[in-house]
């Protein structure tokens, strides 16, 4: 896989994380020499294509049950500024400007 | 001091939990500032358990099996009413609403919480380095790291600052720093303890182990620890999947007969050969046990590393998505809408190795490249946990090296990425695979430090790591009645008591 700057960017955006000029280029560096090194993966893949993939895992599930929480102001005492008990957020949609 | 002499002590009432209490938190008041393990210290709530146990115990109540043992708790295990910050400034006001379940657990047992240690961010690290607030040293020479990323859970108990701590591991974050600290360190099955209440990093990896001085406290604690919680839909029924009940399984009933591996691909160029020459060592007293040892080859070896990152990063860049500044944790200050509040929140809380491991696993999940990477790993996987089986239908037990080097200078590692993610390549394997293995010194370098020793067994085959385990220590002797050669004796702390005013209880 070839990593350039623009990779770094591309991802960056799906990650919603945002980084500077410098910390890009040392970022597509870093990842080239990682992706150089995942590449022994595909060799040992080829090798097993015809191998049946194992069974999955069985997920045991409790009951989906309600249950109260107890304090309610032990709850929300990490939560953000809010208001009528919601939370305070900026503005999602907004008025197109004319 | 082993969790067996406290109690001892407490039996004999030589002294109360309060005072034991007390002298492990001057202990830690005093030496903590060069060590660096804790995040927070809870004095005031450990010297309230204390007390209300020494009452508990004075009216002849009935106590639990970590009575007034006190535990340090790694930062990413949430404790109700304790800010559990994973060494991250994303949740460096975050306090927990409730217990994690091995925290509930241990509270039940009547062990006293003495603090949170700290921890490489979200778990991401190889030396407690990548911690947002601070660097952990290692107690055998301050100028190393202690491993990672339980690092301060295992300079905890390494400093005496506590004879047991919870760690997790994902990669080798019990085992690896258990072995840069000489002390005894168990990655579980996993499945056989509950995740409830572990800040996730990679779901399908993350286990919650004991740290402790020796291989019998380690034990203990995994038998408080394990069990399954329906709050975990991954956590296993132990009876069901064939695991002896406790304790008969820890009094050794010796090795012979048993067949051990030696996995060849462990032992190439890169190994330290003061390590390799303890782990064979380690062969010959199995050997003379009366245990066979057979040099094994595990191809698969050489993919594990690659397939850890891969899905390890995937299912982090998944996780950790949850923090955008909206319901907890941090959030920016300077945003204009919804989307610049979340990236900045993002970009300013995280630290790098965690934004690079992010963006990793942002890569390999991305449309064009999961096909190539993450469903690649996603077989590999499968391959590495069939190898294992095929092993485990052979031998009793792997014998390896928990790491390929001795403790690095701090500040060494941090700036490589690679370098840093080769400091696991003896633990990952383990951790895809599912299988529990333990880690415990076995000696130390020329230069002083502690050399690991690593045991894996098939899944929930803890009690032959046990076994085994306790029998070479008893070769080594128990890593808890050293102590760093800096630091005073761990037995100090009783000397203290006694010579304080010996009030006998």
């Amino acid at each position: 896989m070839k990593v350039d700057e623009n990779t770094i960017r591309y991802l960056a955006g799906l990650a919603k994380l945002e980084f500077s000029g410098e910390e890009t280029t040392r970022l597509a560096e870093e990842f080239q020499k990682i992706f150089d090194h995942f590449e022994n993966i595909s060799g040992a893949y080829s090798k097993m294509m015809d191998e049946k993939p194992e069974p999955a895992w069985e997920s045991v599930l409790r009951k989906d049950e309600v249950k109260p929480f107890g304090s309610r102001q032990e709850l929300f005492q990490n939560t953000k500024p809010m208001r009528d008990g919601f939370l305070i957020v900026p503005k999602v949609l907004e008025q197109e400007k004319k | 001091m082993t969790i067996d002499e406290i109690q001892k002590g407490y039996r004999d009432k030589r002294f109360s939990v309060r005072e034991i209490v007390t002298e492990y938190l001057e202990r830690i008041r005093k030496l903590d500032g060069t060590i660096g393990a804790f995040l927070t210290v809870c004095d005031d709530s450990a010297l309230q358990k204390a007390a209300e146990l020494d009452e508990k115990r004075s009216r002849g109540e009935e106590t639990g099996p970590l009575a007034g043992i006190p535990v340090a708790v790694k930062d990413n295990i949430c404790t109700r009413g304790i800010r559990t910050t994973c060494a991250s400034r994303v949740l460096e006001d975050f306090i927990p609403p409730y217990d994690a379940t091995v925290v509930k657990k241990l509270k039940e047992a009547d062990a006293i919480l003495i603090g949170k240690a700290n921890l490489d961010e979200f778990a991401m690290g190889s030396s407690t380095e990548t911690s947002a607030f601070q660097t952990t040293r290692n107690p055998w020479d301050i100028t190393k790291v202690p491993g990672g990323s339980s690092g301060g859970s295992a300079a905890a108990v390494a400093a005496g600052f506590a004879p047991l701590a919870i760690g997790s591991d994902t990669g080798g974050s019990i085992r690896q720093p258990s072995a840069f600290c000489g002390v005894v360190g168990l990655k579980p099955t996993y499945g056989s303890v509950s995740r409830y209440g572990l800040v996730a990093f990679a779901s399908s990896l993350d286990q919650i182990g004991p740290i402790a001085g020796n291989v019998k406290d380690c034990a203990l604690a995994f038998q408080v620890l394990r069990g399954q919680d329906p709050n975990d839909s991954t956590s296993m029924q132990p009876d069901a999947a064939g695991m002896p009940s406790f304790p008969s399984c820890l009094p050794d009933q010796g090795i012979r007969g048993w067949k051990i591996g030696l996995p060849r691909e462990c032992f190439r160029h890169g190994l330290h050969p003061e390590i390799e020459e303890s782990v064979r060592e380690c062969g010959r007293l199995f050997e003379k046990m009366g245990a066979t040892i057979r040099e094994i080859s595990l191809p698969v070896w050489d993919m594990g590393m690659n397939v850890y990152y891969i899905l390890s990063s995937a299912e982090a860049s998944s996780n950790l998505a949850r923090y955008d500044g909206i319901r907890y944790g941090i959030r920016a200050k300077d945003y204009n809408n919804l989307e610049e509040m979340i990236v900045h929140t993002r970009s300013e809380g995280f630290g790098w190795e965690t934004k690079r491991r992010i963006l990793l696993g942002t890569c390999v999940l991305s449309s064009g490249y999961e096909k190539g990477y993450y469903k690649r790993a996603m077989r590999l996987r499968d391959k590495i946990r069939a190898a294992f089986r095929k092993a485990f239908q052979e031998y009793d037990l792997l014998l390896l090296p928990t790491t390929p080097t001795l403790p690095f200078d701090i500040g060494k590692q941090h700036s490589d990425p690679l370098e840093m993610y080769l400091a696991d390549i003896h633990t990952v394997s383990m951790s895809i695979a599912g299988v529990p293995a333990l880690s415990l010194p076995c000696g130390f370098s020329r230069s002083g430090l502690p050399i690991g020793v690593q045991l894996a067994a098939n899944h929930f085959e803890e009690n032959k790591l046990f076994s085994a385990a306790s029998l070479l220590e008893r070769e080594f002797g128990p890593s808890g009645r050293n102590t760093p050669p800096d630091m005073p004796p761990v037995g100090k702390i009783v000397d203290n008591i006694l010579t304080r005013g010996g009030k006998q209880y």
